[in-house]
C-alpha cells in the first residue's frame, strides 16, 4: 500500500529543526506510517521508521503528533555567499524574475552593504515560501563556508576545487581600458605587455603625451593578468578589490591604464588588442561568448552535494535556462545564449584568410573551398577550443548546451557543421588533419548527447586558413585552435 | 560602445546635436501646447469625478514653466473670497516628464496632506494659506496623482507620454530625514557638476542635456522621499551613474535602527522594492554618516 509514496535515496536538508514522533496518514486514510521525523522541506517528509529512513511526498499526507512541523513555519531557508556584484546585481535580478515566473512576490531586505535577504511569498495568500540570506564574501571564504555547510550556495568567479558542483551562469572578460581623455583606441599585444611589465612606463613611448603610465588591476584575476603578461614581472600597480572602484580610478585619470572586467567597464573606454600580424580582438558580447576574445572568466553558482532545498535547485536550473539569459545580459554580464553570426559579418576574417593565402595557389584553393562551404551558413557563438597539439575536448558543459539546443528544436531545418581550424605552427597538411580530428571529436561528443536523429551533424577541417588572432603569442595561438559550429539550411 | 564612440566622434557629435534639437523642439511644443489641467475633486472615497463649480475664483491657474507667484495682496483677496472651503488639486504636465502639482485648501492651512503617485506615498504640509505645490516626476505614462487632506480625497490623472523615457530610483521613509541619495553621473566626483544630491538637486530641464535631477518631498519630521530621475530614451550621454545613499548619524537616528523603502528599476520593467533596515552607529558619531554603496545598483545607460 505504500506504493506511491516511497522515494529511495533522497537526501534532504532539514529546513525545520524537526525531531520527534509523528504519525503520517494519507488523504484516503489507507496508509499510516509512524516514526521519528528527520526533516521536512515543504516537499518531502523524511521519517526514521523501524524499517529504516523513509522519504514521503508531503503533499499527500496529514501529519499528527508532537514532531509535526508548524505549517506556518514551513519556509525554505537558504544562504548564499559570494562576490559583491553577484550578490547585489546578478542574483537579485534573477531571483526577481524567478519569483514572478513562479507566481511569487519578491522583496529584498537590505541590512548593510554586505548583508541582504530575499523573501519570496505566495502572491495570493501572502504565505512566506522562502527566505534566502545573502552575504558578500571573498572566494576563499565562500569555499570554506561551502565546505563547512555555513552557506548552501556560493556565487563566485573562481572555479572551486574539491567535491563542489558548479554551474556557469554568466561570462565576464578582462579588457584593457583607459579614460575618455586618453586618445588611444588600440594596443598591440606587445604594447600591452610593455605597459603591464613596466617596459613602457610613459605614454610618450606610444606616441601619446608625456605622462607616466599608472597601472590599475583587479584583485582575484591573477591568472588572466598573467596570460596578458606572460613574463610574470608586473609594473607597480594599484590593485582594487571592487571592480567599480577600479573602473572609476581609470576613468578619472588620463594617465591610467586598467585591466577592467567587461561587466564593470563603466565610464572607461575599452581598447582593442591587436597582434603584430594585424588581427584585432575587440571584447564584445559575441566575441566573449564565442571565446574569440581570450581573456574570459566564468561566474559560477557552487553547491556541495545534493542537500539544497527544492527552491534552490529550481533557482539554479532557472539561472541556466534560456529565459534567464536576457536578464544576465541586462545586468551587464555576458550571457550564454547561443547566438548566430551571419556569413556577411565575417568579412574581416575572410579578408584576412585571403591576404594570408597570398600567391600560394594551394592555399588560395583551400580558402575558396572554405568560403564555398560556409557561404550560406551562420556561425554559432559557441566555439570549442583546444590545448596545444591536442584534440582533447575542454568544455563538457558547452557540449551539453549545444546538445540541449539541438534537441530543443533551435536548429530545426538545418544541418550542424563542426568546422575545425588550427594555429599556423607546423606543416600545413598536419594542421588540416589536426583540425579535422578536432572537429570529429567535437561532433562525436555532441552526437553522444543528442537524442534526435533528424538533425545531421557533420565535421570538416580547414587547418590554418582563417586565423582569428596572431600566432606570435600563446593566447593568439589558443584562439586559433578551435572548432567552430556552423548551421547550414537543409 | 565606448571604443566605437572614440573611433567615430564626428558621427556621435552629429547624433548628439540631432538629439538635443529633437528634445528642444519637444520642449517648445510642450511649452506652447500644454493646457492647464481641469480640476477634479472626488468626495470621500467615491471614484466618480465630479466637476467643481466653475466660479471665477476656481478657474484653473495658467501653468507657466516657472513656479506660479502669488503676490501677497492678491492671495489675501483670493483666500478671503473663497468661501466654500473646497480643496482643489491642479495637475499639469511639465517638461522632463514631470507633473506640476498644486494643492489649494484654504480652510486647511499648516496641515499635513498625503500625496500619492506611482510608488510615492508621502506626507506634505500646506502653508499658512493652505497651499502646497511641487514638481514631481511622473512614474507612469498614465500618471495618477492623489492627495488626501482631512476627509477629502482629490485625484487627478494626466497622460505623460515621455514618462517611459525616464528611469528613477526612490527612497522613502517615515520620520525625520536621515537618508540622502547621491548620483554621480558619468564619472563625476563629489561636488562636481554631475554630482546630483539634495545639496545640488538640479532642475528637471537638465534632462534635455542628458542629466538627471533630484526631487525631495515631505517635511523634515514627518515622512519624506527622495527621487532621482534621469532620461534614458533620447540619451546624449552613455556610461554609468553610480548611486550611493548616505545615512546621517543624528541625535534622533544614532544608535537606532532606521527604516526606509527603496525602489529601483527592476528586471521586470517595473519598480522593484527593497526594505531597508539599517542599524545606525552609536551617538558618539553624531555628525558623521554611513555611506551605502550597494543599496542601489549602478545605472548603466547606453546609446541606442
Amino acid at each position: 500500500m505504500l506504493r506511491i509514496f516511497l522515494i529511495v535515496g533522497l537526501c534532504l536538508i532539514p529546513l525545520v529543526g524537526a525531531a520527534g514522533p509523528v504519525k503520517l496518514t494519507s488523504s484516503d486514510g489507507q496508509v499510516v506510517l509512524e516514526g521519528q521525523l528527520l526533516s521536512q522541506d515543504g516537499e518531502f517528509f523524511r521519517v526514521e521508521t523501524v524499517a529504516g529512513p523513509v522519504t514521503l511526498d508531503a503533499g499527500r499526507l496529514r501529519c499528527s503528533g508532537a514532531g509535526c512541523p508548524d505549517p506556518a513555519k514551513l519556509v525554505a531557508r537558504a544562504r548564499v555567499g559570494g562576490a559583491p556584484d553577484m550578490i547585489h546585481r546578478l542574483i537579485p535580478a534573477l531571483l526577481e524574475v524567478f519569483a514572478d515566473l513562479n507566481g511569487l512576490e519578491y522583496i529584498r531586505r537590505f541590512t548593510d552593504d554586505t548583508t541582504v535577504a530575499w523573501e519570496l511569498r505566495e502572491a495570493d495568500t501572502d504565505r512566506m515560501v522562502a527566505i534566502i540570506d545573502g552575504t558578500v564574501a571573498g572566494s576563499e571564504v565562500v569555499e570554506q563556508q561551502l565546505a563547512s555547510r555555513d552557506i548552501d550556495l556560493g556565487a563566485t568567479k573562481v572555479p572551486a576545487n574539491g567535491p563542489v558542483r558548479q554551474d556557469v551562469i554568466a561570462l565576464d572578460a578582462l579588457v584593457p581600458s583607459v579614460a575618455t581623455e586618453n586618445p588611444r583606441a588600440m594596443l598591440t599585444f606587445a604594447q600591452l605587455e610593455g605597459l603591464l611589465s613596466g617596459r613602457l612606463s610613459n605614454w610618450s613611448r606610444l606616441g601619446g603625451e608625456d605622462l607616466s603610465v599608472e597601472l590599475h588591476l583587479p584583485k582575484g584575476w591573477d591568472d588572466a593578468v598573467q596570460r596578458l603578461n606572460p613574463d610574470r614581472r608586473l609594473a607597480k600597480a594599484t590593485f582594487h578589490e571592487s571592480p567599480a572602484d577600479l573602473s572609476d580610478a581609470v576613468a578619472a585619470n588620463p594617465a591610467a591604464i586598467g585591466l577592467v572586467p567587461y561587466s564593470a567597464i563603466g565610464n572607461t573606454v575599452p581598447l582593442v588588442i591587436s597582434g603584430a600580424c594585424g588581427l584585432a580582438a575587440p571584447a564584445t558580447r559575441d566575441t566573449i561568448r564565442a571565446k574569440d576574445y581570450p581573456i574570459t572568466k566564468a561566474l559560477y553558482l557552487q553547491r556541495v552535494g545534493a542537500r539544497q532545498p527544492k527552491i534552490v535547485r529550481d533557482f539554479i536550473a532557472f539561472a541556466r535556462s534560456a529565459e534567464a539569459q536576457p536578464i544576465i545580459r541586462a545586468a551587464g554580464y555576458v550571457d550564454q545564449a547561443i547566438g548566430r553570426i551571419g556569413f556577411e559579418r565575417q568579412g574581416d576574417r575572410i579578408a584576412n584568410a585571403v591576404l594570408a593565402a597570398g600567391n600560394d595557389t594551394e592555399a588560395m584553393a583551400a580558402v575558396q573551398n572554405m568560403i564555398a562551404t560556409l557561404l550560406e551558413g551562420e556561425r554559432l557563438t559557441l566555439t570549442f577550443r583546444f590545448q596545444d597539439g591536442s584534440s582533447d575536448l575542454v568544455s563538457a558543459p558547452d557540449v551539453q548546451r549545444l546538445a540541449d539546443a539541438i534537441d530543443g528544436g533551435e536548429f530545426d531545418g538545418h544541418e550542424v557543421l563542426f568546422v575545425g581550424f588550427s594555429d599556423g605552427i607546423g606543416p600545413e597538411a598536419g594542421n588540416v588533419r589536426l583540425s579535422e580530428r578536432r572537429a570529429r571529436a567535437v561532433r562525436r561528443a555532441v552526437a553522444a548527447r543528442v537524442q534526435r536523429t533528424d538533425i545531421p551533424l557533420r565535421a570538416t577541417g580547414f587547418g590554418e586558413v582563417m586565423p582569428m588572432a596572431c600566432d606570435d603569442t600563446p593566447w593568439g595561438r589558443q584562439v586559433n585552435r578551435r572548432v567552430e559550429v556552423w548551421l547550414r539550411k537543409l | 560602445m565606448k571604443f566605437l564612440a572614440s573611433l567615430d566622434k564626428r558621427r556621435w557629435t552629429t547624433a548628439v546635436v540631432t538629439l538635443i534639437l529633437a528634445f528642444l523642439s519637444g520642449f517648445l511644443m510642450q511649452t506652447v501646447l500644454t493646457e492647464p489641467a481641469s480640476i477634479v475633486a472626488v468626495p470621500g472615497s467615491e471614484d466618480v469625478p465630479k466637476p467643481l463649480p466653475t466660479s471665477p475664483q476656481a478657474a484653473p491657474l495658467p501653468i507657466l514653466h516657472q513656479p506660479p507667484r502669488y503676490p501677497d495682496r492678491v492671495q489675501e483677496q483670493w483666500s478671503t473670497r473663497v468661501a466654500d472651503c473646497e480643496p482643489r488639486l491642479t495637475v499639469s504636465a511639465a517638461p522632463a516628464a514631470t507633473l506640476r502639482v498644486d494643492l489649494t485648501a484654504s480652510c486647511s492651512p499648516n496641515q499635513t496632506a498625503t500625496l500619492r503617485q506611482g510608488p510615492i506615498t508621502v506626507g506634505v504640509k500646506t502653508d499658512a494659506y493652505g497651499r502646497w505645490q511641487a514638481r514631481i516626476p511622473a512614474f507612469e505614462q498614465d500618471a495618477e496623482v492623489e492627495v488626501a487632506i482631512g476627509e477629502r480625497l482629490l485625484r487627478h490623472s494626466m497622460n505623460v507620454p515621455e514618462a517611459d523615457q525616464f528611469r528613477h530610483v526612490m527612497l522613502q521613509w517615515n520620520g525625520p530625514q536621515v537618508f540622502r541619495i547621491n548620483a554621480y553621473e558619468f564619472g563625476a566626483k563629489d561636488q562636481q557638476n554631475g554630482h546630483v544630491w539634495s545639496g545640488a538637486p538640479k532642475a528637471p530641464e537638465r534632462a534635455l542635456r542628458g542629466g538627471g535631477f533630484l526631487t525631495r518631498l515631505g517635511d523634515e519630521t514627518g515622512s519624506g522621499a527622495e527621487i532621482y530621475s534621469v532620461p534614458v530614451g533620447a540619451m546624449p550621454s552613455s556610461g554609468v551613474i553610480r548611486l550611493t545613499v548616505d545615512a546621517e548619524i543624528t541625535e534622533t537616528s544614532c544608535d537606532q535602527t532606521v527604516e526606509a523603502t527603496a525602489y529601483q528599476s527592476g528586471p521586470l520593467g517595473r519598480l522593484s522594492p527593497s526594505e531597508v533596515l539599517l542599524k545606525m552607529p552609536g551617538c558618539e558619531r553624531i555628525g558623521e554618516h554611513l555611506r551605502l554603496q550597494n543599496l542601489f545598483p549602478d545605472m548603466r545607460l547606453a546609446l541606442h
